[in-house]
């Protein structure tokens, strides 16, 4: 699945984020069906609607999953994970569609009960994806706060970083440094003015910590084991293990297993 | 003794984390934990420049070494204090509170804060990243009007909320009633 | 800070009945309704008495409009239920096989449709907390088997782990540092498997006579749940080929 994302993940499409989401870099192709055609076969056509411009149903799904998929694992991961830009941008342009729709069947006003059902669904699905949209980007944002040295002077981690994350280190970082000089730091003497202090018997730059214990569940069955000391575990479809994150890691990465 | 100072800002921090607002900040120690740090240097220089200075010579090795040491740590006290303040800050931001006992200089970096996430709630409009970070339950809710309020304008019309009458509303739109106690649950 | 800290390394419960709201579940319609194009899914066209299959977040909006009744999972039988709760009483080293998310589906199903329930479910309730107290004592003592290096914690729900999580984490990072602070760290072997049968070779499988009436297939109902089960390496590891062997293992439960 990461594979299958690399080249829109790894792209910057923050122009596209603050306009109105017009230019879906992932458009399906209409079915190709002519109208009269699809008002005979209304039942079949109900989950493959030609021009949707939602998305068909599958890949609706797929999106949703992976972004239940990527909270999960962003919430559970000590490290910061490479930025789902582009998976947001494609659900975020449903979101608006579906206000829009919200916003019809508003004015709409009929007391027709089936209206009502459907805006009640229709909202509360947003409400969810909205949460976990939410949730998403902010632990992101607290994992950068939490290691912003760090992330300043690795740039490979900035990598996993969307335009915006990365305005937000920087402006962040900037903002701290500023509060720091002008509470203390200007009247030091010039040999401990940097931040990145790692002299002295404790590094005051402050990591993710590759050791801290996670929960996961393997999904896969690899035939794999893994062994430290008298201890050993069988990567067996269905077990749940709580492990070092530095020693699953790659099978988090293969997705042979999940965080729970 | 070298590092009390700076060990008072430190009780200082834990003794915030069980507090709901932040104290007052700490102008004094932080102050004298400058001072400190700026006499070990001066020492640190004086002792590297006199003539008889030797660098082999083991006892003033391990003389400079422990003053070294010391206004390191001394930083590093400066650093964790002002690190759980700036934590504080930016949790108050995030739920839109107030901090009332900054400094100067605080209140600067609180409010520069702020301004960044307006900006970086901007690319995300529809989402309203500054919103409840508890997952959405019951969307819409059945209300019964316990007090009369009037006509309430919402999103879906005009209700006209007399006593003892029920709606099927959307929770957003009451939560203030709710907690006003005109409407309950039902 | 953007999130608060105990949303860094565990969820709330009610994130965990948020999860628990995508799983799917079957409802019976009460009338017809149209088809919803919805932004991550779709409501399908709704016939009274043809079973849809759809989210549960879904099926708890429809049923708090009377638009639907719930088929609770077969496993919330009363008769199912009681012998998961037979089966954990009898095991006091194994977990049965239940949904990932069990406890919040039950909750979410005694509470927003009781109505749809097959038994009274006040019974239902009391054999869903009686599971849940069983499971609960068999975790705890699988937690004095917390070091540094891993835990197993095979066949318990989503609700359950959270609650150890804090726990866990705290007990395993203590280990970690002690261990840092003391010997060096233990190398890290990454083995593979040849032989296709290894996996399913050294566990006995509970065998149970009527698994056709068993809510979850028996296949699943071994007791796979070791905590302390460890293997013993020491020999193994000579042999770092010979990953298949079918001797069963030392300290497990017995059957």
């Amino acid at each position: 699945m990461e594979e299958d994302n690399l080249d829109l993940e790894g792209m910057d499409i923050h122009s596209g984020l603050d306009s109105s989401f017009h230019s879906p870099p992932h458009t399906s192709d209409p079915a190709g069906l002519s109208m009269d055609e699809t008002d005979d076969i209304d039942d079949l056509i109900n989950n493959v609607r030609p021009h949707d411009p939602l998305g068909t149903l599958e890949e609706k799904e797929a999106d949703i999953k992976e972004l239940t998929h990527s909270w999960v694992t962003e919430r559970m991961s000590p490290t910061l994970l490479p930025t789902k830009e582009a998976l947001l941008f494609r659900i975020l342009k449903r979101v608006q569609l579906q206000i829009e729709v919200i916003e019809e069947k508003s004015i709409d006003m009929s007391p027709d009960t089936d209206v009502k059902l459907e805006l009640l669904i229709v909202e509360t699905e947003l409400e969810r994806i909205k949460y976990l949209i939410r949730s998403y980007l902010r632990v992101r944002l607290l994992k950068i706060d939490n290691s912003m040295e760090y992330y300043q002077s690795s740039p490979l981690d900035r990598m996993n970083m969307s335009q915006t994350e990365r305005m937000y280190l920087n402006r962040h970082y900037a903002l701290l440094k500023n509060l720091y000089a002008h509470q203390f730091m200007n009247t030091f003497p010039d040999s401990l003015k940097q931040m990145n202090d790692s002299s002295g018997s404790a590094s005051m730059v402050q990591e993710p910590n590759m050791d801290h214990p996670v929960f996961v569940r393997v999904v896969k069955d690899t035939g794999r084991k893994i062994i430290i000391g008298n201890d050993s575990v069988k990567l067996r479809k269905g077990s749940i293990v709580v492990i070092k994150y530095s020693i699953i890691v790659k099978y988090v990465e293969s997705g042979d297993v999940v965080f729970i | 003794m070298l590092g009390d100072t700076a060990l008072k800002l430190v009780h200082d921090s834990r003794r915030t984390a069980a507090l709901d607002l932040l104290p007052a900040y700490q102008e004094e120690l932080v102050r004298g934990v400058c001072r400190e740090i700026r006499q070990l240097d001066a020492s640190i220089n004086k002792t590297q420049d006199e003539p008889g200075y030797d660098p082999q010579d083991r006892v003033a090795h391990c003389n400079l070494l422990v003053q070294h040491l010391a206004m390191r740590r001394d930083k590093r006290c400066l650093l964790a204090y002002q690190f759980t303040r700036a934590r504080r800050m930016n949790e108050a931001a995030w739920k839109q509170t107030e901090e009332p006992n900054l400094n100067g200089n605080e209140q600067e970096y609180m409010k520069a804060y702020e301004d960044l996430i307006v900006d970086i709630k901007g690319p995300y409009t529809d989402i309203d990243l500054t919103g409840s970070l508890e997952p959405p339950n019951d969307v819409f809710i059945d209300v019964r009007v316990l007090q009369s309020v009037g006509e309430v304008q919402t999103e879906y019309g005009v209700f006209n909320l007399e006593k003892d009458s029920q709606f099927f509303v959307r929770r957003s739109d009451v939560q203030t009633l709710l907690l006003q106690g005109y409407l309950k649950e039902i | 800070m953007s999130v608060p800290a105990e949303q860094l390394e565990t969820f709330l419960p009610s994130e965990l009945h948020f999860m628990a709201e995508n799983e799917t579940i079957e409802i019976l319609p009460r009338r017809v309704g149209n088809p919803i194009k919805l932004a991550g899914t779709d409501l399908p066209l709704m016939h009274p008495l043809r079973k849809n299959r759809v989210p549960i977040w879904m099926a708890i909006a429809l049923k708090k409009q009377q638009r639907c009744q719930f088929v609770p999972p077969d496993w919330m039988e009363e008769s199912n239920l009681r012998r998961i709760l037979a089966f954990e009483h009898a095991n006091p080293t194994a977990f049965s096989n239940v949904d990932f998310h069990w406890l919040e589906i039950a909750q979410i199903v005694l509470t927003t449709a009781p109505d749809d329930l097959t038994s009274p479910p006040q019974v239902i309730r009391n054999l869903v907390r009686d599971i849940r107290e069983v499971r609960e004592q068999k975790s705890r003592q699988g937690m004095k088997e917390v070091n540094e290096n891993m835990l197993q914690m095979d066949r318990l729900g989503a609700l359950e782990i959270n609650e150890m999580r804090p726990f866990v984490v705290e007990g395993m990072e203590e280990m970690i540092k002690i261990r840092k602070a003391g010997k060096k760290e233990e190398p890290i072997i990454y083995s593979e498997s040849d032989n296709p049968e290894d996996d399913e070779d050294d566990e006995p499988t509970y065998g149970h006579d009527d698994e056709s009436s068993l809510a979850v297939p028996s296949s699943q109902l071994d007791s796979s749940l070791r905590y302390g089960d460890r293997v013993d390496t020491s020999e193994r590891r000579r042999e770092l080929s010979q990953w298949d062997d079918n001797v069963p293992q030392q300290g497990g439960p017995e059957w």
